[in-house]
């Protein structure tokens, strides 16, 4: 069944490349592209006509960090740094975004091993941590910027500028969804909207077909989905009204594959009307359930968080692709501690902590966790110098990020930063190399997944990327 | 792989036991690492299989990245790009050991991580040892021979179509002449007929007048033009349309969106913060007017690159401003990030935008690709690129004056004033003045007036102004007017310097250094000044913001000079310049504007580049201390030179100085000036407020860069003149060097008339719009990746049409919209050729397409009665959905944009309006010479729940019903898809409005299906 929605089959007709064009949420890759099939040819767009191997993750939720966790500080001990604390960095500091470096800062939070693994986490996260042996934490990650916006870009889309796919397009497009009325990528906003706006979303230079719906935190999630009309009745009136009139339009136009799609489409956006609703509404779930995730949390971030998680399971297992969430308002400026590390830090991981350990455990008793991938982290992380007494600087020269199912190793650690946390030096992985195993675990080599745009075959990882073959499960 | 793997067993092996045997661990000192003896040995047991291991994959015999190669002696003694690898002076800081250390975040290798800390300290011990090598044949020459020669390259490659110049072509004869209304028919009648196709009917006259409406104003047909349309038998009935449209100020609102699109227009930063851009609807505006007036397109790309250097600018005939110069605000649309902390990276990205932009709006092909290496397809060298990032370098971005013309005359007041000065009068005044000085006061100027011990300012004229505060250099001598007739004097400039104290406070303007290094930490400048700044631009970079960048901005307000000091810490070697400015209007985006109801002055006397924090001490002035007669008669000396308008020289300074402090304390007036002073207070008064739009200035002498290897700012290979650009067809051609930034230059290279590329891009953008489908399709990519053009000869030809036609794109518009071929009917019963060309590249019939968002937006308008036809100005804030949120929000405009059309709306990049993206409205990052076509349920939920769309329909529905009830559907097919309803449309509508005709709620729900139903966003 999914490999079946995985897999085109080519030459499509005209007939059937329209009725699949007609599912506007672009249920493969050249869905959105072409309601007239000479767009295939012009775009000169590669179709992933078979998955290029095994697929290990067919569905991706990124839990995204804004901001940038400090690395130190969660899941990168570093004895080093607490023995050195007060002491200048013994190296070359580049230029940080504030460049008001103190001495060396050790982390306030003291580290603990947990499960079989032994791994260590700081106590911050006390709650994911019981989860370590099944996340494979990613500690020499590096980012090309130490600029919220840039950074941001770079680590949705490889590249640092604006106006580029975001991965969940790029695997929208590749992979398409299997959902029949909802986006197959969809960004879940806990309120937060990251420096660079919803282009950290967007489809760039693919269709918009591919672009992250957001949904927002409150009561209207997403745009235009009330009907105006006062019953359904009203509003059927009125659609069939459409629909007749329609039918007109088809026959002047000479049955234009555009027009037909469009008409289609209305099809879909009902149906979205009650999909949209249904999704929100949790009554089905136990008050276990709502627990697990901390839904009854007593700290209000933390309820939000943890009805985003649950909403992030619901929408995957109604065939979304990739989900993407937010983070709540803490009343700190996101995970972006320049000042006050320590109520900062405090208040963000205590939103998220709860949740993020309830989605895992939910996701691997539901047996969704093999194939579901599960991504942690920020743009960057931090300095372990000070910067003014209490805060940390941006550092992208070495983080961590970690990742959990979906084929990769669980209870193990991969590369490392240096004595005090901050340059990666070991298994070194750059932004591409992580976009580059994604898409592998997805069963997409990487550098074939195209798309022709200003004359080149553009690519997620551009002319980068390597797969990290030592953390496949 | 085998032998990889091997190499780094043996490797391992081997310097691990050197580590054990011979090399200090790391912590031990200096003295220790010296008695260890280092031999040739130590290289090949401890260091060169640690770079087999590590090294040579990247740096060897297949590969040679970065031009390095690290498998031999003599390779490792020859080094790179950046020099020696071993520092035989000062062996700690060989770039070998700071890369792989991790020293220096800027080279850290090998990158995938940092080698075990033992190798390190063996390879360490042995460059602090003297780095002995064997001597060593010459290294092997790579296997992997690369064609070096890249001008071989560039011949094969010009061979390709879009590279061979435009050729005149005869218009083909065809069978069926009959049907052949202008040249463009014949070329597609033969295109036709070598398939065996024929072309199809001609469409009726409701579709032509629906189609080439929107087609060239992005607006339907109103039901009074369809009427005289159709009344109108004369044969030359859609011609005279066409032209009613092509002078209908919408054709510009229409056409001038599709230029917008090239350009990445937008009204804010991005970033973080979106911050604004001030005054960029000006720029838009300009494009609107541009093409209403039909501007010839090689000059309108000519003011895009240079108009502020053109001799003859073009002005608006309503406001008088300089078009050709708001043209040039081109430039700033991209992206502009705050704070870097690179800023020579965010000058590298800002340029590569411009450059892509440059490349694919104007000539059609990918020139940013060879950032990074030669072209991979395209005859591009990468030092074509940095030839245009120097000429991008060399220019100076400023909010420039549009208004410049109405300074003409107050400038010319000014100058008339001071040369008229009556010397003899001022001198005798002076000279009263210092003889009635008490001796106290005298001493006490004397004291005050310090001089400073350095330098003035090298080479000022080198320095370029551009607006009227800065008419020259200030000479020592020149007097400063006061604006009140009671005081007349304000002081004295005391040497050559940078003052706008010598033109009317209300003058307006910028004075602006060369480029220099800064190639010591501390920048000290000697200024003075009311409501003015002095900038140090680093690298270009103009958004002035902290955390790290407010230091390099310097508010002015002090009369008395002053040292300031700039730390440049974080730009060591980069490079800068000066920038002076008096206006109220900071020149830069981001810095804070002053106040404008305060008029300033800004001077610069000089800088010094220093390792020292402290700047230059003045000196007390050697007046100081003489007997007061003689420091009377010094002054008298220098008075009666400038009583006489002799030249004065460096040693009148101290007797200026003092002079200076005596006419700003008052103790020195001039009585004689009075009637001068009212004069000037008098042009002051009349100086006109200026009006500012981004924009490009041009500095005296522009700078080169070097090609950055691998794209890489800190690895810099040969040089790459300005101008010099293959690209351009001129390698073998003698150019001369550029003068200034080189823009002009350039300009007039890509919009000659033989260039291959340029008008048949453009050509190729207005075919692509009318029929939806470019005779080229990847209308921004005419290189060898790009699509073959379907018609090539039609294309020359009408390439040379437009050339010779004055690059007048209406007269093309008007070619191609009266050709048979875009006239036919859209559905044709032609199974042949839908079989044989289902994709209708030959042109078989007319493609059906969906309007544009803002043709959508502008049609429900224009529909619903609520479209304002008010054209230009600020732009509009979009309505943001219920929930936008982010940094720098905007705020939120009135649902109807206030009626305004779509190409006034606010482009603000980290806030598009959903409803335009929806409807594929890109985001501003690059030039998109074709929009995507999506069909996303985004579209039908914004129609059928939108409160935009369902306000309109309730406005259209409160006007029909005021339509007798007998012709109101009539009236509301024709408005909404320009013609009458059919016997069943009408019956549907009946059914659903009901027993009550005049139901006005039934009506809202009709006019809102109307707007659903696809006839109103698709054009046949």
């Amino acid at each position: 069944m999914t490999e079946g929605c995985n897999n085109i089959v080519t030459p499509l007709s005209r007939r059937e490349l329209l009725g699949r064009a007609a599912n506007g949420f672009g249920a493969l890759a050249l869905a959105g592209l072409a309601t007239d099939d000479a767009a295939r040819a012009s775009t000169g767009s590669q179709i992933i006509t078979k998955l290029h191997h095994k697929q290990r993750a067919k569905r991706v939720i990124f839990l995204y960090m804004d901001g940038g966790p400090s690395q130190m500080d969660t899941f990168d001990p570093k004895p080093r740094l607490t023995l050195d604390h007060g002491k200048p960095l013994p190296m070359k500091v580049p230029v940080t975004q504030f460049n008001n470096n103190n001495n060396l800062l050790k982390s306030p939070w003291s580290f603990k091993k947990y499960g079989q693994s032994g791994i260590e986490v700081s106590e911050l996260f006390p709650e994911v941590a019981q989860c370590v042996d099944d996340m494979c934490i990613l500690r020499s990650m590096t980012s090309n910027f130490p600029e919220h916006t840039n950074a941001n870009y770079f680590l949705h889309t490889c590249n640092g500028n604006q106006g580029r796919p975001s991965m969940g397009a790029w695997i929208t497009y590749g992979l398409g969804t299997e959902s029949q009325n909802l986006p197959g990528f969809v960004v879940l906003s806990g309120g937060l909207i990251p420096p660079g706006g919803a282009d950290c979303f967007g489809s760039g230079f693919l269709p918009a077909t591919y672009q992250g719906s957001l949904f927002k935190a409150g009561a209207k999630p997403v745009s235009n989905l009330e009907r105006g009309e006062t019953s359904d009745a009203e509003q059927l009136k009125k659609l069939d009204l459409l629909k007749k009139l329609d039918k007109g339009v088809l026959g002047s136009t000479g049955n234009s594959g555009a027009v037909e799609a469009a008409i289609k489409n209305y099809e879909l956006a009902f149906k979205m009307q009650t999909a949209v609703p249904d999704l929100y509404d949790l009554r089905s779930e136990s008050d276990a359930t709502k627990s697990l995730y901390g839904i009854d949390h007593q700290y209000g971030p933390t309820r939000v968080f943890g009805t985003q998680c649950l909403m992030a399971r619901r929408l995957l297992e109604r065939g979304v692709r990739f989900v993407e969430l937010t983070c709540p308002g803490t009343g700190h400026d996101r995970w972006d501690q320049h000042g006050n590390l320590k109520r900062g830090h405090e208040d963000n991981a205590r939103a998220v902590d709860k949740p993020i350990a309830g989605l895992l455990k939910d996701l691997k008793a539901r047996g969704m966790l093999d194939d579901t991938l599960v991504i942690w982290g920020g743009e960057f992380g931090r300095t372990p110098m000070a910067q003014g007494g209490d805060g940390r600087d941006h550092n992208p020269y070495g983080f961590t990020m970690w990742m959990a199912g979906g084929g990769v190793k669980g209870g193990m650690t991969y590369g490392a930063t240096d004595d005090w946390g901050y340059y990666a030096v070991e298994n070194k992985m750059e932004m591409y190399d992580l976009h580059a195993t994604v898409l592998h675990l997805m069963g997409i080599d990487h550098t074939k997944l195209t798309y022709r745009f200003g004359g080149r075959d553009m690519r997620l990882t551009d002319v980068h990327g390597v797969v990290q073959t030592k953390i496949l499960a | 792989m085998v032998a990889r793997n091997g190499a780094l067993a043996i490797g391992l092996a081997l310097s691990a036991a050197a580590f054990a045997v011979r090399v200090p661990a790391a912590g031990q000192d200096e003295q220790t690492k010296t008695s260890v003896p280092v031999t040739i040995e130590t290289f090949e047991r401890s260091v060169r299989p640690v770079l087999a291991e590590h090294c040579t994959g990247c740096h060897g015999v297949y590969v040679q990245e970065a031009k390095l190669r690290l498998d031999s002696p003599a390779s490792i003694r020859k080094g790179g790009p950046r020099g020696p690898l071993i520092n035989a002076a000062n062996p700690a800081k060989s770039i070998l050991l700071e890369a792989i250390k991790y020293d220096d975040h800027n080279l850290m290798m090998p990158p995938k991580g940092r080698i075990p800390q033992a190798q390190i300290a063996a390879i360490e011990a042995w460059i602090l040892g003297g780095a002995p090598m064997p001597a060593d044949a010459a290294a092997p020459t790579p296997k992997a021979a690369p064609s070096t020669d890249f001008s071989v390259v560039m011949k094969q490659r010009r061979k390709h179509w879009a590279y061979i110049p435009v050729k005149p072509t005869a218009v083909p004869k065809v069978k069926n002449q009959a049907w052949v209304r202008n040249p463009i028919d014949a070329f597609i009648a033969s295109g036709l007929d070598s398939q065996g196709l024929k072309p199809s009917a001609q469409a009726d006259k409701r579709t032509l007048i629906r189609r080439v409406t929107f087609d060239l104003t992005g607006l339907p047909p109103t039901p009074d033009e369809i009427t005289a349309f159709l009344a109108d038998t004369r044969p030359d009935a859609y011609s005279r349309v066409v032209d009613r449209l092509l002078a209908s100020p919408a054709y510009g609102e229409r056409w001038g969106r599709h230029w917008l699109d090239l350009v990445r227009y937008g009204e804010s930063l991005g970033h973080e913060f979106d911050f604004d851009m001030p005054n960029a609807w000006k720029y838009r505006d300009y494009v609107i007017r541009a093409f209403n007036e039909d501007v010839p397109y090689n000059r309108f790309l000519t003011e895009h690159l240079a108009g502020d250097t053109l001799a003859n600018p073009r002005f608006d005939k309503v406001t008088g401003w300089n078009e050709s110069i708001t043209a040039t605000g081109f430039f700033w649309l991209g992206e502009g990030k705050h704070s870097p902390t690179d800023v020579r990276q965010e000058q590298a990205d800002r340029f590569d935008n411009q450059i892509d932009v440059i490349g694919k709006a104007m000539l059609g092909v990918s020139i940013n690709c060879v950032r990074c290496h030669d072209h991979k397809f395209d005859p591009i060298p990468a030092r074509d690129y940095y030839g245009l990032y120097g000429m991008l370098k060399s220019s100076r971005y400023e909010q420039v004056v549009v208004n410049d013309q109405s300074f003409g005359p107050v400038a010319n007041d000014a100058k008339s004033v001071t040369a008229s000065i009556d010397r003899k009068a001022l001198g005798s005044d002076l000279t009263t003045g210092i003889n009635n000085l008490t001796d106290a006061q005298m001493t006490s100027a004397v004291a005050g007036a310090p001089i400073p011990m350095t330098a003035g300012t090298a080479s000022l004229d080198a320095w370029r102004a551009t607006g009227i505060a800065f008419p020259k250099v200030a000479q020592p001598g020149d007097p400063v007017l006061s604006t009140d007739p009671g005081k007349q004097l304000r002081g004295f400039v005391t040497r050559p310097m940078v003052h706008s104290g010598i033109t009317p406070p209300k003058f307006e303007g910028v004075m602006r250094s060369p480029n220099f290094r800064l190639t010591k930490r501390y920048v000290h400048v000697r200024v003075a000044g009311r409501r003015s700044k002095v900038n140090l631009m680093v690298d270009n970079f103009i958004v002035i913001r902290g955390p790290i960048f407010d230091v390099v901005e310097l508010n002015l307000d002090t009369d008395q000079f002053q040292w300031r000091t700039i730390d440049t810490q974080f730009w060591p070697g980069r490079e800068a310049y000066f920038d002076v400015q008096d206006s109220p209007m900071a020149t830069v985006s981001q810095g804070a504007p002053l106040d404008r109801a305060v008029q300033g002055w800004a001077a610069f006397d000089g800088y010094v580049i220093s390792d020292s924090p402290v700047p230059p001490q003045d000196a007390q002035n050697p007046l100081a201390g003489m007997p007061v007669s003689e420091i009377r008669a010094s002054l008298i000396w220098t008075v009666n030179k400038i009583g006489k308008a002799e030249p004065l020289a460096q040693a009148d300074m101290p007797a200026l100085a003092v002079l200076d402090m005596l006419a700003r304390r008052g103790e020195i007036v001039a009585k004689s000036q009075t009637a001068t002073v009212q004069q000037w207070a008098a042009i002051d008064a009349r100086t006109p407020t200026a009006e500012r739009a981004p924009g490009m200035a041009d500095g005296a002498s522009g700078t080169d860069e070097q090609v950055f290897i691998r794209g890489n700012y800190r690895a810099l290979g040969e040089a790459a003149p300005r101008l010099q650009l293959a690209m351009t067809f001129t390698e073998n051609k003698k150019i001369e060097p550029a003068k200034g930034s080189g823009r002009a230059e350039f300009a007039r290279m890509i919009t000659s008339a033989t260039h291959p590329l340029t008008a048949r891009v453009m050509v190729n953008r207005l075919w692509h719009h009318h029929f939806g489908t470019g005779i080229v399709k990847t209308v921004d990519d005419f290189g060898i990746n790009g699509d073959r053009p379907t018609h090539p000869e039609l294309l020359d030809w009408m390439t040379i049409n437009f050339t010779s036609n004055g690059w007048s794109v209406k007269k093309l518009h008007k070619l191609i919209v009266t050709s048979a071929t875009y006239q036919q009917v859209s559905v044709a019963d032609q199974p042949v050729a839908t079989r044989k060309d289902p994709n209708n590249r030959l042109l078989w019939k007319y493609p059906v397409r969906r309007l544009e968002a803002e043709a959508i937006r502008d049609n429900i308008l224009a529909v619903s009665g609520s479209l304002n036809r008010t054209m230009y100005g600020p732009s509009v804030f979009v309505n943001l959905d219920p929930g936008t949120d982010g940094r720098g929000l905007p705020p939120s405009g009135p649902l109807d944009g206030n009626g305004r059309r779509t190409i006034y709306m606010g482009v603000r990049r980290n806030f598009m309006s959903t409803f335009f993206q929806a409807f594929d409205m890109p985001t501003p990052f690059t030039c998109i010479g074709k929009r995507t076509q999506s069909n996303v349920p985004a579209q039908a939920l914004a129609m059928m729940n939108s409160p935009f769309v369902r306000e309109m329909a309730n406005r259209w529905a409160e006007s029909l019903i005021k339509v007798p009830a007998a012709d109101r559907l009539d009236v509301a097919y024709t408005a909404a898809y320009g013609r009458k309803p059919t016997a069943s449309e009408s019956k549907l509508a009946m059914e659903f409005i009901g027993k009550d005709i005049n139901d006005l709620n039934a009506w809202k729900d009709y006019c809102h299906v109307m707007f659903n139903v696809k006839e109103f966003i698709f054009i046949r």
